[in-house]
Protein backbone atom coordinates (compact mmCIF):
# COMPACT_ATOMS: atom_id res chain seq x y z
CA UNK A 1 0.00 0.00 0.00
CA UNK A 2 1.19 3.64 -1.08
CA UNK A 3 0.95 5.77 1.24
CA UNK A 4 1.27 10.09 0.94
CA UNK A 5 2.81 11.06 4.48
CA UNK A 6 3.92 8.20 6.53
CA UNK A 7 3.81 8.40 10.19
CA UNK A 8 6.83 6.89 12.05
CA UNK A 9 6.46 6.16 16.21
CA UNK A 10 9.20 8.42 18.51
CA UNK A 11 10.87 4.38 18.94
CA UNK A 12 10.74 3.97 15.12
CA UNK A 13 12.48 7.36 14.67
CA UNK A 14 15.21 6.60 17.30
CA UNK A 15 15.69 3.20 15.85
CA UNK A 16 16.39 4.99 12.43
CA UNK A 17 18.15 7.65 13.46
CA UNK A 18 20.33 4.92 15.32
CA UNK A 19 20.85 2.74 12.20
CA UNK A 20 22.23 6.10 10.56
CA UNK A 21 24.92 7.32 12.73
CA UNK A 22 27.70 7.75 10.20
CA UNK A 23 30.93 6.42 11.35
CA UNK A 24 33.40 4.96 8.79
CA UNK A 25 35.17 2.12 9.95
CA UNK A 26 39.35 2.58 9.58
CA UNK A 27 41.29 0.16 7.94
CA UNK A 28 41.95 -0.87 11.70
CA UNK A 29 39.24 -1.44 12.89
CA UNK A 30 37.79 -3.27 9.40
CA UNK A 31 41.05 -5.75 10.02
CA UNK A 32 39.32 -6.28 13.56
CA UNK A 33 35.85 -7.63 11.92
CA UNK A 34 37.27 -9.56 9.59
CA UNK A 35 38.74 -11.54 12.13
CA UNK A 36 36.73 -10.99 15.07
CA UNK A 37 35.17 -14.74 15.07
CA UNK A 38 38.40 -15.83 16.04
CA UNK A 39 38.57 -13.83 19.17
CA UNK A 40 36.91 -15.90 21.59
CA UNK A 41 36.68 -12.74 23.46
CA UNK A 42 34.19 -11.47 21.26
CA UNK A 43 32.26 -14.91 20.89
CA UNK A 44 28.40 -13.96 20.48
CA UNK A 45 28.63 -10.46 19.88
CA UNK A 46 27.70 -9.00 16.89
CA UNK A 47 30.36 -7.26 14.59
CA UNK A 48 28.02 -3.61 15.06
CA UNK A 49 28.68 -3.91 18.36
CA UNK A 50 32.18 -5.23 18.59
CA UNK A 51 32.92 -1.82 16.70
CA UNK A 52 30.84 0.30 20.01
CA UNK A 53 32.96 -0.91 22.37
CA UNK A 54 36.53 -1.54 20.63
CA UNK A 55 38.30 1.63 21.05
CA UNK A 56 41.96 2.55 19.41
CA UNK A 57 42.20 -0.72 16.48
CA UNK A 58 45.46 -0.54 15.23
CA UNK A 59 47.98 -2.49 13.81
CA UNK A 60 51.81 -3.41 15.06
CA UNK A 61 54.53 -4.66 13.38
CA UNK A 62 57.33 -5.99 15.40
CA UNK A 63 61.12 -7.32 15.25
CA UNK A 64 62.43 -10.41 17.59
CA UNK A 65 63.57 -8.95 20.81
CA UNK A 66 60.78 -6.13 20.94
CA UNK A 67 59.29 -5.65 23.98
CA UNK A 68 55.44 -5.43 23.75
CA UNK A 69 54.18 -5.71 27.43
CA UNK A 70 56.98 -4.86 30.24
CA UNK A 71 56.00 -6.26 33.15
CA UNK A 72 54.63 -3.81 36.03
CA UNK A 73 53.54 -1.28 33.32
CA UNK A 74 49.77 -0.54 33.49
CA UNK A 75 48.49 -0.44 29.94
CA UNK A 76 45.01 -1.62 28.64
CA UNK A 77 45.76 -2.83 24.85
CA UNK A 78 44.53 -6.44 24.26
CA UNK A 79 46.50 -7.90 21.26
CA UNK A 80 45.50 -10.26 18.63
CA UNK A 81 48.57 -12.46 16.70
CA UNK A 82 48.08 -11.86 13.31
CA UNK A 83 51.12 -13.45 11.76
CA UNK A 84 54.87 -14.33 13.92
CA UNK A 85 54.70 -15.30 17.23
CA UNK A 86 55.34 -13.90 20.72
CA UNK A 87 57.20 -15.28 24.22
CA UNK A 88 56.55 -14.78 28.06
CA UNK A 89 59.43 -14.04 29.68
CA UNK A 90 59.92 -13.68 33.47
CA UNK A 91 62.30 -11.20 35.66
CA UNK A 92 65.07 -14.27 34.59
CA UNK A 93 64.54 -13.95 30.79
CA UNK A 94 63.16 -17.30 31.35
CA UNK A 95 60.69 -17.73 28.55
CA UNK A 96 57.62 -19.36 30.37
CA UNK A 97 54.93 -19.42 27.37
CA UNK A 98 55.08 -18.91 23.45
CA UNK A 99 51.75 -17.30 22.03
CA UNK A 100 51.38 -18.20 18.09
CA UNK A 101 49.59 -16.46 15.03
CA UNK A 102 45.24 -16.72 15.88
CA UNK A 103 46.07 -16.24 19.57
CA UNK A 104 45.48 -13.36 21.94
CA UNK A 105 47.81 -12.10 25.21
CA UNK A 106 46.70 -9.00 27.56
CA UNK A 107 43.21 -9.15 28.08
CA UNK A 108 43.71 -10.29 31.69
CA UNK A 109 44.12 -6.69 32.52
CA UNK A 110 40.82 -5.82 31.16
CA UNK A 111 39.23 -7.48 34.49
CA UNK A 112 42.07 -6.91 37.03
CA UNK A 113 43.32 -3.55 36.30
CA UNK A 114 46.72 -4.65 37.55
CA UNK A 115 49.69 -3.65 35.89
CA UNK A 116 51.03 -6.47 33.54
CA UNK A 117 52.27 -9.47 35.15
CA UNK A 118 54.54 -10.75 32.56
CA UNK A 119 57.12 -9.55 29.98
CA UNK A 120 56.52 -10.42 26.16
CA UNK A 121 58.82 -10.18 23.46
CA UNK A 122 58.35 -10.83 19.87
CA UNK A 123 59.84 -13.99 18.99
CA UNK A 124 59.71 -13.75 15.24
CA UNK A 125 61.22 -10.66 12.67
CA UNK A 126 57.48 -11.14 10.89
CA UNK A 127 55.09 -10.61 14.41
CA UNK A 128 52.21 -8.29 13.39
CA UNK A 129 49.68 -7.84 15.65
CA UNK A 130 46.36 -6.00 16.04
CA UNK A 131 45.61 -3.87 19.34
CA UNK A 132 42.51 -2.79 20.60
CA UNK A 133 41.21 -1.84 24.02
CA UNK A 134 37.75 -1.95 25.32
CA UNK A 135 36.16 1.22 25.86
CA UNK A 136 34.79 1.03 29.34
CA UNK A 137 32.90 4.28 29.10
CA UNK A 138 30.92 2.52 27.09
CA UNK A 139 29.89 0.32 29.81
CA UNK A 140 26.14 0.98 30.58
CA UNK A 141 22.50 -0.04 30.07
CA UNK A 142 22.66 1.01 26.45
CA UNK A 143 25.52 -2.13 25.82
CA UNK A 144 24.90 -3.95 28.61
CA UNK A 145 24.57 -7.07 26.35
CA UNK A 146 27.76 -7.10 25.09
CA UNK A 147 29.38 -5.70 28.11
CA UNK A 148 27.91 -9.07 30.00
CA UNK A 149 28.94 -11.33 26.99
CA UNK A 150 32.67 -9.55 26.68
CA UNK A 151 33.05 -10.87 31.34
CA UNK A 152 30.85 -14.19 30.22
CA UNK A 153 33.81 -15.03 27.34
CA UNK A 154 36.18 -13.84 29.92
CA UNK A 155 35.02 -15.82 33.02
CA UNK A 156 34.63 -19.14 30.89
CA UNK A 157 38.13 -18.57 29.44
CA UNK A 158 39.57 -17.99 33.24
CA UNK A 159 37.51 -21.24 34.11
CA UNK A 160 39.20 -23.60 31.19
CA UNK A 161 42.65 -22.29 32.46
CA UNK A 162 42.03 -22.89 36.23
CA UNK A 163 40.60 -26.64 35.08
CA UNK A 164 43.75 -27.24 33.12
CA UNK A 165 46.06 -26.09 35.60
CA UNK A 166 43.89 -28.62 38.33
CA UNK A 167 44.64 -31.11 35.90
CA UNK A 168 48.53 -30.28 35.51
CA UNK A 169 48.75 -30.40 39.42
CA UNK A 170 46.76 -33.60 39.44
CA UNK A 171 48.80 -35.31 36.95
CA UNK A 172 51.85 -33.78 38.84
CA UNK A 173 51.11 -35.28 42.56
CA UNK A 174 50.46 -39.31 40.76
CA UNK B 1 -4.01 53.86 -28.61
CA UNK B 2 -1.64 57.01 -28.82
CA UNK B 3 1.75 56.53 -27.92
CA UNK B 4 1.08 58.27 -24.33
CA UNK B 5 -1.06 55.59 -23.51
CA UNK B 6 0.70 52.79 -25.37
CA UNK B 7 1.37 49.87 -22.89
CA UNK B 8 4.94 49.64 -21.50
CA UNK B 9 5.96 46.17 -22.15
CA UNK B 10 10.03 46.69 -22.18
CA UNK B 11 12.39 44.61 -20.64
CA UNK B 12 12.33 46.48 -17.59
CA UNK B 13 11.95 43.93 -15.10
CA UNK B 14 11.21 45.15 -11.89
CA UNK B 15 8.84 47.70 -13.32
CA UNK B 16 4.75 47.70 -12.04
CA UNK B 17 3.78 45.15 -15.69
CA UNK B 18 6.71 42.47 -14.73
CA UNK B 19 5.53 42.34 -11.46
CA UNK B 20 1.56 42.17 -12.15
CA UNK B 21 2.78 38.86 -14.50
CA UNK B 22 4.87 37.83 -12.61
CA UNK B 23 2.61 37.41 -9.44
CA UNK B 24 -0.37 35.93 -11.71
CA UNK B 25 2.90 33.35 -12.67
CA UNK B 26 3.78 32.74 -8.96
CA UNK B 27 -0.81 32.42 -7.95
CA UNK B 28 -0.88 29.81 -10.40
CA UNK B 29 2.49 28.04 -10.14
CA UNK B 30 1.47 27.59 -6.52
CA UNK B 31 -1.65 25.88 -6.67
CA UNK B 32 0.18 24.06 -9.55
CA UNK B 33 2.65 22.73 -7.59
CA UNK B 34 0.36 22.43 -5.00
CA UNK B 35 0.75 18.37 -4.30
CA UNK B 36 4.76 19.04 -3.69
CA UNK B 37 4.69 21.92 -1.53
CA UNK B 38 2.62 19.80 0.51
CA UNK B 39 4.66 16.14 0.73
CA UNK B 40 7.98 18.58 1.21
CA UNK B 41 6.39 20.45 4.01
CA UNK B 42 5.37 18.04 5.92
CA UNK B 43 9.00 15.65 5.07
CA UNK B 44 11.40 18.71 5.60
CA UNK B 45 9.37 19.17 9.10
CA UNK B 46 9.36 15.85 9.98
CA UNK B 47 13.46 15.39 9.11
CA UNK B 48 14.45 18.49 10.37
CA UNK B 49 12.04 17.71 13.79
CA UNK B 50 13.21 14.66 14.63
CA UNK B 51 17.24 15.53 14.38
CA UNK B 52 18.14 13.21 10.93
CA UNK B 53 21.07 14.97 9.30
CA UNK B 54 20.26 16.05 5.52
CA UNK B 55 22.33 14.13 3.01
CA UNK B 56 24.92 15.47 0.29
CA UNK B 57 27.29 12.38 -0.51
CA UNK B 58 24.63 10.62 -2.43
CA UNK B 59 22.29 10.92 -4.67
CA UNK B 60 19.64 7.95 -4.32
CA UNK B 61 17.66 9.61 -7.02
CA UNK B 62 19.98 8.13 -9.73
CA UNK B 63 20.26 4.68 -7.74
CA UNK B 64 16.46 3.66 -6.89
CA UNK B 65 16.92 0.30 -9.13
CA UNK B 66 19.65 -0.90 -6.42
CA UNK B 67 17.50 0.14 -3.35
CA UNK B 68 14.82 -2.18 -4.56
CA UNK B 69 17.10 -4.78 -5.65
CA UNK B 70 18.64 -4.66 -2.78
CA UNK B 71 15.21 -4.61 -0.63
CA UNK B 72 13.91 -7.53 -2.43
CA UNK B 73 16.93 -9.65 -2.46
CA UNK B 74 17.41 -9.46 1.31
CA UNK B 75 13.48 -10.38 1.54
CA UNK B 76 13.86 -12.99 -0.32
CA UNK B 77 16.87 -14.68 1.44
CA UNK B 78 15.21 -13.81 5.02
CA UNK B 79 12.07 -12.44 5.08
CA UNK B 80 12.40 -11.62 8.83
CA UNK B 81 14.87 -8.97 8.09
CA UNK B 82 12.21 -6.39 6.47
CA UNK B 83 10.38 -6.11 9.66
CA UNK B 84 7.32 -3.93 9.87
CA UNK B 85 9.19 -0.48 10.22
CA UNK B 86 11.66 -1.23 7.25
CA UNK B 87 8.52 -2.61 4.97
CA UNK B 88 6.94 1.32 5.92
CA UNK B 89 9.85 3.18 5.74
CA UNK B 90 10.41 1.35 2.14
CA UNK B 91 6.97 2.09 0.86
CA UNK B 92 7.24 5.47 2.11
CA UNK B 93 10.70 6.03 0.09
CA UNK B 94 8.96 4.08 -2.95
CA UNK B 95 6.51 6.86 -2.67
CA UNK B 96 8.90 9.72 -2.80
CA UNK B 97 10.60 8.14 -5.75
CA UNK B 98 7.58 8.00 -7.65
CA UNK B 99 6.29 10.65 -6.44
CA UNK B 100 9.55 12.51 -7.61
CA UNK B 101 8.97 10.90 -11.20
CA UNK B 102 5.77 12.13 -11.74
CA UNK B 103 6.76 15.83 -10.75
CA UNK B 104 9.80 15.55 -13.31
CA UNK B 105 7.44 14.75 -16.11
CA UNK B 106 5.37 18.25 -15.37
CA UNK B 107 8.78 20.03 -16.79
CA UNK B 108 8.35 18.63 -20.11
CA UNK B 109 4.75 19.90 -20.22
CA UNK B 110 5.59 23.33 -19.65
CA UNK B 111 3.92 24.56 -22.76
CA UNK B 112 0.44 22.63 -21.73
CA UNK B 113 1.03 24.37 -18.50
CA UNK B 114 1.65 27.52 -20.09
CA UNK B 115 -2.30 27.02 -21.69
CA UNK B 116 -3.74 25.81 -18.74
CA UNK B 117 -2.01 29.21 -17.25
CA UNK B 118 -3.93 31.22 -19.94
CA UNK B 119 -7.18 29.42 -19.70
CA UNK B 120 -7.19 29.92 -16.10
CA UNK B 121 -6.79 33.44 -16.28
CA UNK B 122 -9.15 34.13 -19.47
CA UNK B 123 -6.48 34.27 -22.00
CA UNK B 124 -3.86 37.07 -22.91
CA UNK B 125 -6.42 39.85 -24.28
CA UNK B 126 -8.56 39.34 -20.66
CA UNK B 127 -4.74 39.48 -19.04
CA UNK B 128 -3.80 42.34 -20.67
CA UNK B 129 -7.31 43.88 -20.12
CA UNK B 130 -6.62 43.19 -16.42
CA UNK B 131 -2.82 44.68 -16.05
CA UNK B 132 -3.58 47.62 -18.38
CA UNK B 133 -7.32 48.43 -17.77
CA UNK B 134 -7.93 48.40 -21.61
CA UNK B 135 -8.49 46.41 -24.11
CA UNK B 136 -5.16 45.53 -26.43
CA UNK B 137 -5.23 45.67 -30.21
CA UNK B 138 -4.04 42.33 -31.95
CA UNK B 139 -0.42 43.47 -32.06
CA UNK B 140 -0.14 44.26 -28.86
CA UNK B 141 -1.91 40.85 -27.48
CA UNK B 142 0.94 39.19 -29.64
CA UNK B 143 3.61 41.25 -27.80
CA UNK B 144 2.06 39.99 -24.69
CA UNK B 145 2.26 36.99 -25.41
CA UNK B 146 5.77 36.36 -26.04
CA UNK B 147 6.25 38.76 -22.86
CA UNK B 148 3.89 36.86 -20.80
CA UNK B 149 5.25 33.20 -22.10
CA UNK B 150 8.80 33.75 -21.14
CA UNK B 151 8.14 35.48 -17.73
CA UNK B 152 6.07 32.55 -17.07
CA UNK B 153 8.68 30.21 -18.53
CA UNK B 154 11.17 31.51 -16.05
CA UNK B 155 8.68 31.87 -13.05
CA UNK B 156 7.99 28.14 -13.63
CA UNK B 157 11.59 26.58 -13.69
CA UNK B 158 12.81 28.99 -10.77
CA UNK B 159 10.25 26.95 -8.91
CA UNK B 160 10.55 23.95 -10.86
CA UNK B 161 14.20 23.73 -10.02
CA UNK B 162 13.67 24.59 -6.24
CA UNK B 163 11.05 22.23 -5.61
CA UNK B 164 13.21 19.53 -7.53
CA UNK B 165 16.17 20.23 -5.42
CA UNK B 166 14.26 20.42 -1.80
CA UNK B 167 12.29 16.80 -2.95
CA UNK B 168 16.08 15.51 -3.81
CA UNK B 169 17.27 16.61 -0.41
CA UNK B 170 14.32 14.44 1.37
CA UNK B 171 14.44 11.43 -0.67
CA UNK B 172 18.41 11.46 -0.51
CA UNK B 173 17.60 11.49 3.81
CA UNK B 174 15.50 9.07 3.83
CA UNK B 175 16.87 7.17 1.44
CA UNK B 176 20.42 7.25 3.25
CA UNK B 177 18.58 5.93 6.71
CA UNK B 178 16.98 3.83 4.92
CA UNK B 179 20.00 1.94 3.69
CA UNK B 180 21.75 2.12 6.69
CA UNK B 181 18.60 0.21 8.57
CA UNK B 182 18.04 -2.04 6.02
CA UNK B 183 21.79 -3.12 6.15
CA UNK B 184 21.75 -3.16 9.76
CA UNK B 185 19.47 -5.59 10.18
CA UNK B 186 20.40 -7.67 7.60
CA UNK B 187 24.26 -7.69 8.86
CA UNK B 188 22.68 -9.65 12.11
CA UNK B 189 21.17 -12.55 9.84
CA UNK B 190 23.02 -15.77 9.14
CA UNK B 191 21.42 -16.27 6.09
CA UNK B 192 22.21 -12.99 4.92
CA UNK B 193 25.71 -13.34 5.55
CA UNK B 194 25.86 -16.79 4.35
CA UNK B 195 24.06 -15.72 0.95
CA UNK B 196 26.60 -12.72 0.03
CA UNK B 197 29.71 -14.43 1.65
CA UNK B 198 29.72 -17.44 -0.23
CA UNK B 199 29.81 -15.25 -3.75
CA UNK B 200 33.48 -15.88 -3.66
CA UNK B 201 34.09 -12.79 -6.76
CA UNK B 202 31.98 -10.51 -3.86
CA UNK B 203 35.33 -10.81 -2.14
CA UNK B 204 33.16 -10.29 1.19
CA UNK B 205 35.31 -10.40 3.98
CA UNK B 206 33.19 -9.32 7.19
CA UNK B 207 29.97 -8.32 7.21
CA UNK B 208 30.96 -4.68 7.36
CA UNK B 209 31.36 -5.16 3.78
CA UNK B 210 27.31 -5.75 3.33
CA UNK B 211 25.64 -2.40 1.65
CA UNK B 212 24.32 -1.16 -1.53
CA UNK B 213 27.85 -0.93 -3.04
CA UNK B 214 27.68 -4.75 -3.58
CA UNK B 215 24.83 -4.26 -6.33
CA UNK B 216 26.45 -1.55 -7.90
CA UNK B 217 29.38 -3.41 -8.23
CA UNK B 218 27.85 -6.59 -9.59
CA UNK B 219 25.66 -4.45 -11.89
CA UNK B 220 28.87 -2.56 -13.35
CA UNK B 221 30.52 -6.03 -13.65
CA UNK B 222 27.17 -6.99 -16.12
CA UNK B 223 27.25 -4.73 -18.49
CA UNK B 224 29.88 -3.17 -21.33
CA UNK B 225 30.56 -0.01 -20.40
CA UNK B 226 31.52 0.62 -23.87
CA UNK B 227 27.78 0.51 -25.08
CA UNK B 228 25.60 1.73 -22.33
CA UNK B 229 22.62 3.72 -22.98
CA UNK B 230 23.23 6.36 -20.36
CA UNK B 231 27.11 6.60 -20.02
CA UNK B 232 26.64 9.58 -17.47
CA UNK B 233 24.54 7.70 -15.02
CA UNK B 234 26.90 5.01 -15.67
CA UNK B 235 30.41 7.63 -14.88
CA UNK B 236 27.90 8.20 -11.86
CA UNK B 237 27.67 4.92 -10.38
CA UNK B 238 31.80 4.49 -10.54
CA UNK B 239 32.09 7.49 -8.41
CA UNK B 240 29.64 6.37 -6.08
CA UNK B 241 31.25 3.50 -5.27
CA UNK B 242 33.71 5.17 -4.05
CA UNK B 243 32.17 7.12 -1.60
CA UNK B 244 30.29 4.35 -0.26
CA UNK B 245 32.49 2.11 2.69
Amino acid sequence: MIVKNTIYTENEIARILEAGERRKLTASEKKLLEIYDKIYLFDGIGEEDIIKIVKNVSFKKVKKGDVILQEGEKSPEIYFILTGKVVVVTEKNKIVATIGSGYMFGEMTFVTKHSRSATILSYDDRTVLLSFEIDEDKCSEVYAFPFVKLYQNIALDLARKIEKTNKKIKAGNR
Amino acid sequence: MDSEDSIELDSEEYSPVYFELSELSLNFLEDFFKNEIEVLVFNTNFLQNNGFQYQKDIDFTQLYRFLKVEYNTIYSIDPKVTDALIEKFYRDIEYLFRFYTKFKEKRSNINSVYSNFLNKNGGVASIGQKIFKKDLDNKEIEELDDILKSEFESSFLKEYEEIKSELKRVINTKSYYFDALLWKEARKSRSINDFFKQLVRLNIKSSSDLNIKLFIVQYLNSVDLNHVKNPKWHDYLQKVIKVID
